[in-house]
């Protein structure tokens, strides 16, 4: 579950954020990402398991009718469905881009789009446990990589670039938090994995655990890119993690390592991919009230390569939406409205005491 | 059984997708089908009255690849050229890199470039334009080394390397070594360059590439590349004017317009201000600009010991330079201080007693003086052309943030006045694998 997690995090945060983050808090970019917003991912966290105790055999989608009454409930239900399906489109979209623009630039869009989408579909079909032992398999070579891909990349650390701290003071940086928060924020997704956790009592402390070492991995990932790139020159970039990567150059035979975050990157998404299917899959069938979310899935993954060409076909189209909507949008979505449910929740004593579960 | 399926049909249709890829992607670029470029030449050209982009490239020249390659030809005896030189006019970049496939069936791949020479009418007339273009795509790298040529950027892809296969690897050697041998040319790949045109404490500086005719006359340069229209064997048994008048002939006037008996050297910097070229630093300056950005980290200054003349040379192996901002009331002050070691290599006439404590401490503090007056040259070069090619401004920026603030958008009305102490410390930590100078009696 944690490793899950830590993925979601590792492909499209490490990828397209640190640029923006960069342009916003400049040489503190490591601050923002790490101390900054985790305070952020500790409101939702919470929210998202509060919320799970109270309803621990049943995904956010279920329980929205029992707390708002039927047609309100039902109502948001599928709103939420279709977040989900668009949050699934955008990955997929922001995967397909990066494939394109540092490999594939001749290939179609929209082929990388099916391509990535039937792997996540499939693994979506066979369940949550099956994907969960894929990030087994992958997790551990990924986190191998990213290690020694940030430790190779270190050699030119150039510590001064990390300087001045808080020059403009706290605000930019916690703007930079704000506007990172979005991706931070997707542990929200703990509210449509929680009935699959095997381990529910420890849910909170899995979700710190992620917390944590989230942290630290991002604020050493923005770290060494500010350290080596400097702020300006880092934000003026659009994959700066790959260019890092790129840059590296150990003793003029240890270089043109970017393929390996490449397949890397690819794997993690397709593990988020298929996450998010698999919630998006869950999502449209409580909604319907369909007994098996399996059948959903074909009709989810034509909507989300549809809408990702439809609404991102471009790369402005896609780094206005993720970098000015998409920041309020998860505010809204993953804290807001989740916290509002929690309370409407606790007034209306709908769902198990927190107490009676444990 | 639905589940199972369910499960055939999904596999099926995967190891169909799978099928698909065999045959390769859409992007497919097959080896035989690139021109695999290693050295980039920009330069800025007038045709009928219109601006124009000059793109050269080298690459492998097919036809020589397989032939007698220039292993074991040795030095004087001619080899096949193994690089190819084209170039394209162009009214942008990008347009003369496509116009080049109307004369290559080639794709020009630029995944190795190795350097990237730019024309000094180019890089008078600003390099934003081919640093984006370099920058933007994805295949050039951020460590492709960058310089600038006195004379036109054609002409040095055109000239001769002398002790390796192609030019682009002779440059890109010479460039890589010279950090840690002479340091008389302050190199920069195009990330530094990239860094130096956006931050606004930090000009971008190169460095200078140069042509000459090989001064042996027996160099296979001279005589240009086999296969080449005017060799001299040629001429020879042409026997129109004879042999010797001819080698004077091609060797005299003619020498000039031949790029392709020439060959070229790194030596001095070319110093750029925003992001245009506005002067080169000498050797020694660049030797001094070396130090203050601590970038040198092996070379010899020669120093003169109680004699009018340089009679003595010391070798360093290591040096390190902090630079410290000092701000007062009476401006704007950097401390240099460069801390290095090497060796004491030459001892003309037994000058320095290399068994007296005293002398070697005397001949440390002439080096030191020499150390010091390269740098204050190149300060007071750079100064008067306000380039800061140095970074000085980047470490303020660094240091005191709120006082950079308040100077940034002046930084080049400060910058000429700022003043530089600079103090070096190097030791001489042995003298070589003799002690005292052979004393002639």
């Amino acid at each position: 579950m944690l490793f899950i997690f830590l993925i979601f995090e590792a492909s499209s945060a490490i990828l397209y954020t640190p640029a923006r983050v960069a342009a916003l808090a400049g040489p503190d970019s490591w601050f923002a990402v790490s101390l900054g917003d985790v305070f952020y991912g500790l409101l939702v966290l919470l929210v998202a398991v509060a919320l799970g105790k109270r309803f621990p055999a049943q995904v956010f989608t279920e329980y929205l009718p029992e707390i708002l009454g039927k047609i309100p409930g039902k109502l948001l239900a599928a709103a939420y469905a279709l977040i989900i399906i668009h949050f699934g489109s955008l990955l997929l979209n922001e995967g397909s881009t990066f494939i394109q623009l540092t490999l594939l630039s001749l290939t179609p869009p929209v082929v990388l789009d099916t391509v990535l989408a039937v792997v996540a579909i499939y693994g979506a079909y066979l369940g949550i446990e099956v994907i969960a032992r894929e990030n087994g398999m992958v997790f551990p070579v990924w986190a191998l990589m990213v290690v020694l891909l940030l430790s190779l990349a270190a050699i030119d650390l150039n510590f001064s670039n990390l300087k001045p701290v808080f020059e403009n003071g706290l605000l930019p940086v916690l703007r930079a938090s704000s506007f990172h928060g979005g991706w931070r924020g997707e542990v929200f997704f703990m509210l449509m994995l929680y009935p699959y956790l095997n381990q529910k009592h420890e849910a909170l402390k899995t979700g710190l655990l992620y917390l944590g070492s989230v942290m630290i991995l991002a604020g050493t990932v923005h770290a060494v890119i500010v350290g080596v790139f400097g702020d300006l020159v880092t934000a003026h970039m659009i994959f700066p993690f790959e260019r890092l990567v790129r840059y590296i150059s150990l003793g003029n035979f240890l270089e043109r390592l970017e393929i390996v975050v490449i397949i890397f990157l690819i794997a993690a998404y397709i593990i988020k991919l298929a996450v998010v299917y698999h919630s998006a899959g869950i999502a449209v069938a409580s909604t319907l009230g369909l007994k098996n979310y399996r059948i959903t899935l074909i009709p989810i993954a034509l909507m989300a390569i549809i809408l990702s060409r439809v609404l991102y076909g471009t790369y402005l189209k896609l780094s206005n939406y993720l970098f000015h909507d998409w920041p309020i949008e998860a505010l809204i979505v993953e804290l807001a409205i989740p916290a509002l449910i929690l309370l409407i929740a606790v007034i209306r004593k709908k769902g198990g005491a927190p107490d009676a579960q444990q | 059984m639905r589940s199972n399926r369910g499960f055939s049909i999904v596999s099926l249709a995967l190891v169909a997708l799978l099928l698909l890829n065999c045959t390769g992607c859409w992007d497919r670029r097959e080896v035989g089908t690139l021109d695999v470029v290693t050295m980039l030449g920009f330069d800025r050209i007038v045709k009928d009255g219109k601006p124009l982009i000059l793109m050269s490239i080298l690459t492998l020249n097919i036809n020589a690849m397989g032939g007698p390659g220039p292993t074991g030809s040795g030095m004087g005896v001619s080899p096949t050229s193994l690089g190819f030189v084209g170039s394209q006019e162009g009214e942008t970049i990008q347009d003369a890199l496509r116009e080049m496939a109307l004369r290559s069936p080639r794709l020009i791949y630029m995944g190795h470039v190795l350097v990237i020479v730019i024309g000094e009418g180019m890089a008078r007339d600003g390099i934003q334009q081919l640093v984006d273009f370099c920058d933007r795509s994805k295949d050039v790298r951020y460590r492709t080394e960058m310089v600038t040529c006195q004379g036109s950027a054609l002409e040095a892809l055109e000239s001769q390397p002398e002790f390796e296969a192609l030019s682009s690897t002779e440059t890109y050697r010479i460039i890589m070594n010279s950090a840690s041998r002479v340091s008389k040319t302050l190199p920069a790949n195009l990330f530094s360059v990239v860094y130096g045109l956006m931050t606004p404490g930090r000009d971008a500086a190169m460095p200078r590439m140069y042509l000459f005719l090989p001064p042996e006359r027996g160099s296979f340069v001279r005589r240009g590349p086999a296969g080449g229209t005017i060799t001299l064997d040629q001429q020879g048994q042409q026997g129109e004017t004879g042999a010797k008048e001819d080698f004077n002939r091609v060797l005299g006037v003619e020498e000039a317009r031949h790029p392709e008996r020439k060959t070229m050297a790194m030596g001095g910097t070319a110093v750029f201000q925003g992001d245009k070229l506005v002067d080169w630093l000498n050797e020694e300056e660049s030797m001094g600009a070396m130090f203050v950005d601590s970038q040198a980290s092996g070379g010899s200054i020669p120093f003169a010991f109680r004699s009018p003349e340089k009679n003595a040379s010391y070798t360093f192996q290591s040096a390190k330079t902090s630079v410290k901002p000092v701000i007062s009331q009476d401006g704007i002050a950097f401390e240099v201080m460069i801390k290095g070691s090497g060796v004491l290599t030459e001892d003309r006439n037994a000058a320095i007693d290399l068994t007296k404590e005293s002398d070697i401490k005397a001949a440390e503090q002439l080096v030191d003086e020499e150390a010091e007056r390269y740098c204050q040259e190149a300060v007071t070069k750079c100064q008067s052309l306000n380039s800061d090619i140095f970074g000085f401004g980047d470490l303020i920026h660094k240091t005191d943030p709120a006082f950079w603030k308040q100077i940034r958008d002046r930084w080049r009305d400060y910058f000429p006045g700022v003043k530089v102490q600079v103090t070096a410390r190097f030791t001489i930590e042995n003298t070589g694998v003799t002690g005292e100078a052979i004393k002639t009696r």
